[in-house]
């Protein structure tokens, strides 16, 4: 038998039911890659039809690819999949979580980890290599994330990495994450660990991940290329955010913060970003000064360096000195990136005491916030959580269905006043018992339970995503009709950022329409922001391409907040970048010559099962009135403007329904419904997949 | 030993050149040479040099030689690099190795005085290429480096310019003000994006 290289070959089975402890080859899903892929096959193949979320018979899947733990560049990410509690049909979704627990994983001999069952009293799982053990977690449960990791890094060493739930998981709320290191989490799936038991598991290893023979060296030269040439800033986004002398180009949006001048100020001694120019990969890491960006100037001065994940020269995420947490119980410290800092702020739905919106009562609050989130396991839902409280509070909706009593107790003269000590009121009683505990339910159970209105679905700065109520993740405003097809597909808010990314580079639109013609077959595929054009085949492709490399990067597994490489910030290569990357990687890890489009269609194969799957548990092939459903907003906003003109977003209702079926057409799925055929699902190598949804009547 | 060559001869128009000796001719490549490097020792520090730094130490150019060696340097494949810029009133020089023309174009505009060209230029570009209006407050970033005060004396006397009547100016819900061209924005697009950059791209990270 081949040596198997990339992939491990292992998959560990956890029974918490029985106590079972199996290993099995890991390779039967190696036509799906890894990460989702094989997560939804799992789920697909194992879990009953109709299962909800928090039963015993759903599973969780947690998984990652053949690039992970290769140290190929920003693929430190860890996949989770299983039903999701917050989806009306408890349909499939994935999390994902950054840090080091997915390569952790591989180095302690596994592709996935299957949960499955559940325990009677509360447990945790210890692996060490093949050594693998359920463990008493009594002593733990009711405890944070941060006691729950410092208590098993005790027992473990502190080399461990260990995932936990927090009270939020604990007590089964549909908002809830499952949080590795203390602070990279991952949404949505907190509360199936608590409906298990599982408090954690607890991961080391000291295994290699291997690259195929004779393959080291050129794998060295593409990693050289990549962080020479190719990458750019957080979001790829390739053109600084200032002026700068080497760049013919900049953008205000640019998370390509670096300059002269620019310090990581609370490092002793301070270091200072300087100008990141391409060709210098000791600089890459410099490049991206997320703390200013994410919190505003006054972070400079507090942030103590810039960290991320396994394997990842764009550091992302913030470490900051903020002596001003202890006054709130909390070490001096906070450590974030993008929502986990602006979900608490939006929760300030009266401003700040100081009156500035990226001033120092800001950032207190985005610090405390942020560690109340992940110590507890809460859940942001990319932002809508303090969505919903703002519009339950602005609207007086709150004081209606909180019992007067309860609501008396909460201290909103904190809100009121703009005092960062709001955080602690609002996060406690957010884990708490009371009825305020219900806006973890997420939208639609939150709207059920409260008999929400048509002005809570189809308010444009609500972001709802329609009744399969989600939000809204760069959407209509990201593309015009790409975003919308992207935000359909998913169960969850989309996770994708394939195409804002490449919207997003900074790059002048000639040349961003440019290397669209020659990525997806003509420029009209990208529309200049907010001047947009009717539906074309070109888009189908554009959003199709985007959505199959959102489910490669999930599989294989790299972070899709960077990946993939359309664009480069070297203007030697006219900005062009490299979109076969992934592709060159995958053949020298597994030492499988693939293509870029041999991946491509992989990806379609991983897809078609994400909606098969969708179309299994909702029970219904009409994805196209079910499930792909545009909220009202997408049509309504700006009321004084048509669509197609100049200065909006507003899309047609006519124009949308041709871009579903454009993009049907593009995946082969059946026109009329959107579910894939079973000569779509044949083609793919999904027989098997046919075959049982032909069993349940869910073929067109 | 010296040896007579002919470095400038121009034989079939029948201008011969003045023949000099090896030594001169070394001399004159090193004073080539130098103020190529020295150009490019500059621009890597994002700072340009003008006319009159060479007639300083360590470079010490005669005035009348310093038209005829930047000829020279620009005619050298190997500094082919150098940029040469005629302003109002001096030479500028800059390697595009390290310094792109339009950034160059700002801080020769900026040295110059010239703040009417630099915010116009500037504003009409982002207009045309990305399109996007463009903050007022990037003037106060280099290479513009413009106080607020003298942004808006600036400003003040430029709406009233017929030449510079296609600058218009929007403001975003937060009150940030954008400036844009109606040249390459209509108003209701330029309104839209100040709106996305100031306030709306916060609300979608």
């Amino acid at each position: 038998m081949a040596k198997v290289t990339g992939w491990i070959g292992n998959l560990l089975r956890v029974n918490l039911t029985t106590g079972n402890i199996t290993v099995e080859d890991s390779m039967k899903y190696k036509d799906l890659v890894g990460g989702a892929g094989l997560g939804y096959k799992v789920i697909f193949d194992e879990v009953p039809q109709g299962t909800k979320a928090f039963d015993e018979a759903n599973k969780v899947v947690i998984a990652v690819g053949p690039l992970t733990g290769t140290a190929a560049p920003c693929s430190g990410r860890t996949n989770i999949t299983s039903l999701a509690p917050t989806n009306p049909y408890h349909a499939i979704t994935d999390s994902h979580m950054g840090g080091n627990f997915g390569p952790w994983m591989k180095f302690a001999g596994y592709d996935a980890i299957i949960i499955e069952g559940a325990a009677k009293s509360p447990v945790w799982v210890r692996i060490e290599d093949d050594k693998v053990s359920i463990e008493d977690a009594g002593s733990l449960w009711g405890k944070g994330t941060v006691d729950t990791t410092k208590a098993i890094n005790d027992i473990m060493g502190k080399e461990a990495c260990i995932a936990a739930i927090g009270q939020a998981g604990e007590k089964q709320r549909n908002l809830a994450s499952i949080v590795n290191s203390v602070n990279h989490s991952a949404g949505g799936h907190g509360g199936i660990l608590g409906a298990k038991n599982l408090k954690a598991i607890g991961i080391i290893g000291k295994r290699a991940v291997h690259l195929a023979d004779e393959n080291a060296k050129e794998w060295l030269k593409l990693n050289e290329y990549m962080m020479s040439d190719i990458i750019g800033a957080n979001n790829q986004h390739v053109v600084p955010n200032t002026p700068q002398p080497w760049a013919e180009y900049h953008n205000p949006g640019s998370r390509w913060t670096a300059q002269l001048g620019l310090f990581w100020g609370a490092a002793n001694p301070p270091v200072e970003t300087g100008e990141c120019p391409p060709g210098d990969k000791n600089k890459v890491g410099l490049r991206t000064q997320k703390a200013i960006f994410d919190l505003g100037p006054v972070a400079e001065e507090r942030t103590i360096k810039m960290a991320g994940c396994y394997s990842c020269p764009i550091r992302c995420q913030s470490n900051m000195y903020m002596p001003e947490l202890e006054k709130y119980g909390l070490t001096p410290y906070a450590t974030s990136t993008c929502i986990n800092y602006s979900s608490p702020g939006t929760a300030m739905v009266k401003g700040y005491a100081d009156g500035e919106s990226k001033g120092m009562d800001a950032m207190i609050t985005k610090c405390l916030g942020s560690r109340l989130a992940d110590d507890y396991g809460i859940w942001s839902n990319y932002g809508q959580l303090p969505r919903d409280f703002r519009h339950m509070y602005n609207s007086g909706k709150l004081k209606e269905v909180l019992p007067k009593e309860e609501y008396d107790s909460i201290n909103f003269d904190l809100l009121e006043k703009g005092d960062p000590g709001w955080m602690l009121e609002y996060y406690n009683n957010l884990i708490g018992d009371g009825e305020f505990s219900h806006l973890l339910d997420g939208p639609y159970w939150m709207a059920q339970r409260w008999s929400m209105g048509d002005e809570y679905w189809n308010e444009y700065s609500n972001n709802i995503w329609s009744k399969m109520a989600y939000p809204k993740h760069h959407s209509n405003e990201a593309g015009a009709q790409v975003g919308v097809l992207v935000n359909i597909m998913f169960n969850r808010d989309a996770n994708s950022h394939t195409h804002m990314n490449f919207i997003g580079a900074g790059l002048p639109i000639g040349l961003l329409k440019e290397i669209a013609g020659e990525v997806w077959g003509s420029p009209d595929a990208l529309d200049a922001p907010k001047d947009y054009t009717p539906m074309n085949e070109y888009k189908a492709k554009f959003a199709k391409w985007s959505i199959d490399r959102n489910f490669l990067h999930d599989s294989i597994t790299l972070c899709n907040w960077v990946w993939p490489m359309v664009v480069s910030p070297s203007k030697s290569r006219n900005y062009r970048g490299d979109t076969a990357l992934e592709s060159k990687f995958f053949s020298l890890a597994t030492g499988i010559e693939t293509s870029e489009e041999e991946l491509d269609y992989m990806a379609e194969r991983i897809c078609t099962l994400h909606r098969a799957a969708t179309i299994k548990q909702m029970a219904t092939i009409d994805m196209r009135n079910e499930h792909d459903t545009i909220p009202e907003w997408v049509f309504n906003v700006d009321p004084d403007m048509e669509p197609f003109t100049e200065g909006t977003v507003k899309l047609d209702r006519d124009d949308m329904q041709l871009a579903l079926t454009m993009l049907y057409k593009e995946y082969g799925w059946d026109e009329k419904t959107g579910a894939p055929t079973r000569a779509t699902y044949e083609k793919l190598g999904l027989k098997d997949v046919a075959d049982e949804l032909e069993g349940l009547n869910l073929l067109p | 030993m010296s040896y007579e060559f002919n470095i400038t001869g121009d034989s079939e128009n029948g201008n011969e050149a003045e023949p000099i000796s090896l030594d001169e001719a070394e001399e004159v490549k090193d004073i080539v040479a130098l103020i190529g490097n020295f150009v490019r020792d500059k621009s890597s520090e994002g700072q340009l040099v003008n006319g009159e730094e060479l007639l300083e130490e360590p470079l010490s150019v005669e005035v009348e030689d310093i038209i005829p060696t930047i000829e020279e340097l620009r005619l050298r494949e190997d500094f082919s690099d150098i940029i040469m810029y005629k302003g109002k009133e001096k030479i500028y020089l800059y390697s595009e190795k390290f310094i792109t023309p339009n950034y160059a174009n700002i801080m020769i505009t900026a040295e110059e005085k010239d703040f009417f060209k630099m915010i116009v230029d500037t504003v009409r570009q982002e207009s045309r290429i990305y399109p996007r209006p463009t903050s007022v407050n990037l003037f106060r970033k280099a290479p513009f480096n413009m106080s607020k005060d003298e942004f808006f004396k600036v400003y003040n006397q430029l709406k009233r310019k017929e030449e510079y009547e296609d600058i218009k100016e929007v403001k975003a819900s937060n009150d940030a003000i954008y400036l844009y061209s109606d040249e390459f924005m209509k108003k209701a697009h330029a309104r839209s994006i100040a709106e996305w950059i100031e306030v709306e791209s916060e609300q979608n990270p």
